[in-house]
């Protein structure tokens, strides 16, 4: 069954909102007539089996296109909005691209010889008869995220209709999501997490509120506005509005849940949200793109009494934690998180060896590394890849690393995710200068920094070394580099977590 | 405290968006300006509040949409 079929299964009633905003609102009538007309233009235009990069902010035109690809049969390739010029042409050279959906506020990081789709298109195509979905298999690749991986490229994770179902399905079970849901999505829907958001609130015959706004704080208004029933947030999400926000003391009456997944929230705002809202559940959850989205979930009435663990797997998702014999772990033990189900991507885009790395015998192995407790929840300890995430974002620090080498006068860099109060991780370079005074060095990192890399990418703090510390293999020590960071950022009166 | 100055304003504003000082108008706004996302907008938050000593409320955080508004609010709190 096509995936959009799927989440168009149960349609309440079609005059229901659906997608709302503060720029107005798409009945689910006006919502599939939409998906309906580009469908049909693309099938027209392209055919199926072919790949459309899609590239917009979480407006409604982001919606129509995402599903409309899907419907047509083709794959949607999502990218983030910020990404990179060079890594953009770099995916027009790599990927077989048959047509660009891109919101004319982007257009300008589309190739001159591209012809692209905007959002203009929609007006002309309403009037377009129903559209009946392309035929797939349950295998076939209906959306390609692209995620950064621990060396720096852009990996993209391929999900099948057979994925985005499974999670869905699963996902909708355990939310308890119904019609009566109303989600506050603040969360690019172009990755795992907030795309879930999508899927599962349409899936339900629920609505989904668009909440674009200059500061989090505006989510606050537009859950009290549009009466929601649901909140999602990574751990920067909830830090943010913690510490910069009156979150804990509103009422938010429509409020029924909030879930958080994306990373560790430290527990000091776990406990803080649960006891400002006792009678609101707080879903903790575990999740990859690997994994379509979402593989675990703590149940909300266990959250002060489990407290940091991230529960265990989501119905139909098996999770394992394995030491390294591939035996279970022992209470206390730490070992791999390993997950099997139907959610578990066909593969990395063009990267079969990648692929190979980590799906093993249906086997999806995750590089998290977690401890489980005497009732079997899991508890994540660290992270095998080297890997920062920082504001909800995943970061590869090679990639830094990298783009800074390249620049005049620095002999080396390492960079490095340091804790923070507000991103989760905060981004660290520390750069061996050459022979140039330190000042006018760190000016032109910056600034060649914030004119290459996405702002999330550019480092919030540069040290300069002499040399870098080694280890017993002569290689630089990472983590004598950051725990020599902490202690001055201790000394200095700043107070980590 | 410190006062109303509004070359600091433009500094700070063009050293975190990382856009050169001649670009920046009155109705540069978020919406229009592909550097100015929220992670940006809130570095930049911090900025004023760290430069300036002041504390800005959530409303006009969310208010300060353009550079004219940006001068506009901070000017009630620099005077």
């Amino acid at each position: 069954m096509n995936f959009v079929d799927y989440l168009f299964e149960h349609v309440p009633d079609p005059q229901k909102e659906c997608i709302l905003s503060r720029g107005g609102t798409l009945t689910y009538r006006d919502l599939i007539s939409q998906v309906d007309g580009l469908a049909g233009y693309l099938a027209g235009i392209l055919g199926t089996g072919k790949e459309c990069l899609l590239l917009s902010e979480n407006i409604p035109f982001f919606v129509i296109a995402y599903l409309a690809i899907i419907k047509s049969g083709n794959t949607a390739l999502l990218v983030e909005t910020q990404i990179a010029d060079k890594q953009l042409v770099s995916l027009f050279h790599e990927c077989h691209i048959g047509a660009v959906l891109v919101q004319k506020k982007y257009l300008a990081k589309i190739p001159d010889h591209v012809t692209a789709i905007t959002e203009d298109i929609l007006p002309v195509l309403t009037s377009v008869k129903k559209y009946e979905s392309s035929a797939v298999n349950d295998d076939d690749v209906a959306v390609v995220i692209f995620t950064s991986g621990s060396t720096g490229a852009k990996k993209g994770v391929m999900l099948t209709h057979r994925n985005l179902r499974a999670n869905t399905g699963s996902i909708v079970e355990y939310l308890g999501l119904t019609p009566d849901d109303r989600i506050c999505a603040t969360l690019p829907f172009l990755y795992c997490y907030g795309a879930s958001l999508l899927h599962t609130h349409l899936r339900a015959g629920g609505s989904i509120v668009l909440s674009n706004n200059i500061f989090l704080g505006g989510a606050l208004r537009d859950i009290k506005t549009f009466s929601c029933t649901g909140f999602a947030g990574v751990p920067s999400t909830y830090q943010i509005l913690v510490t910069k926000t009156p979150f804990l003391r509103e009422e938010l009456p429509s409020l029924r849940y909030m879930q958080q997944a994306g990373g560790q929230l430290p527990n000091k705002y776990i406990r803080q949200i649960a006891e400002a809202f006792p009678e609101k559940q707080f879903f903790v959850m575990y999740g990859a793109t690997e994994a379509t989205a979402r593989m675990s979930y703590l149940p909300p009435a266990l959250v002060l009494t489990k407290l940091g663990s991230v529960g265990k797997g989501i119905p139909g998702v098996t999770l394992e934690v394995l030491n390294e014999k591939g035996d279970p772990v022992k209470p206390g033990e730490a070992g791999e998180i390993i997950a099997r189900g139907d959610n578990i991507m066909k593969g990395y885009y063009g990267d079969p060896e990648e692929t190979q790395s980590v799906i093993k015998d249906h086997r999806l192995f995750t590089g998290d590394i977690a401890t489980v407790d005497e009732d079997g929840y899991i508890f994540i300890v660290g992270r095998a890849k080297n890997i920062i995430k920082s504001g909800g974002y995943r970061i590869s620090p090679n990639e830094i690393e990298e783009f800074i080498c390249s620049l005049d006068n620095v002999a080396g860099c390492v960079v490095l995710g340091l804790p923070d109060e507000i991103m989760g991780e905060a981004v660290v370079a520390v750069v061996q200068p050459g022979d140039i005074p330190e000042a006018s060095l760190r000016e032109e990192i910056l600034t060649q920094c914030r004119q290459h890399l996405p702002s999330y990418k550019v480092p919030r703090s540069l040290y300069f070394v002499k040399e870098f510390p080694l280890n017993a293999s002569n290689k630089v020590d990472r983590q004598v580099i950051a725990a020599s960071l902490r202690s001055g950022l201790k000394e200095k009166g700043v107070h980590e977590k | 405290m410190a006062s109303f100055n509004e070359n600091a304003i433009k500094n700070i504003f063009c050293e975190v968006l990382g856009i050169p000082a001649d670009e920046v108008t009155d109705t540069l706004a978020y919406n229009s300006c592909a550097q100015w996302d929220s992670l940006k907008h809130l570095q930049l938050v911090a900025m004023f509040e760290e430069k300036f000593e002041i504390e800005i409320d959530m409303d006009d955080i969310i208010a300060m949409e353009n550079y004219g508004k940006i001068k506009e609010i901070l000017h009630k709190y620099l005077t």
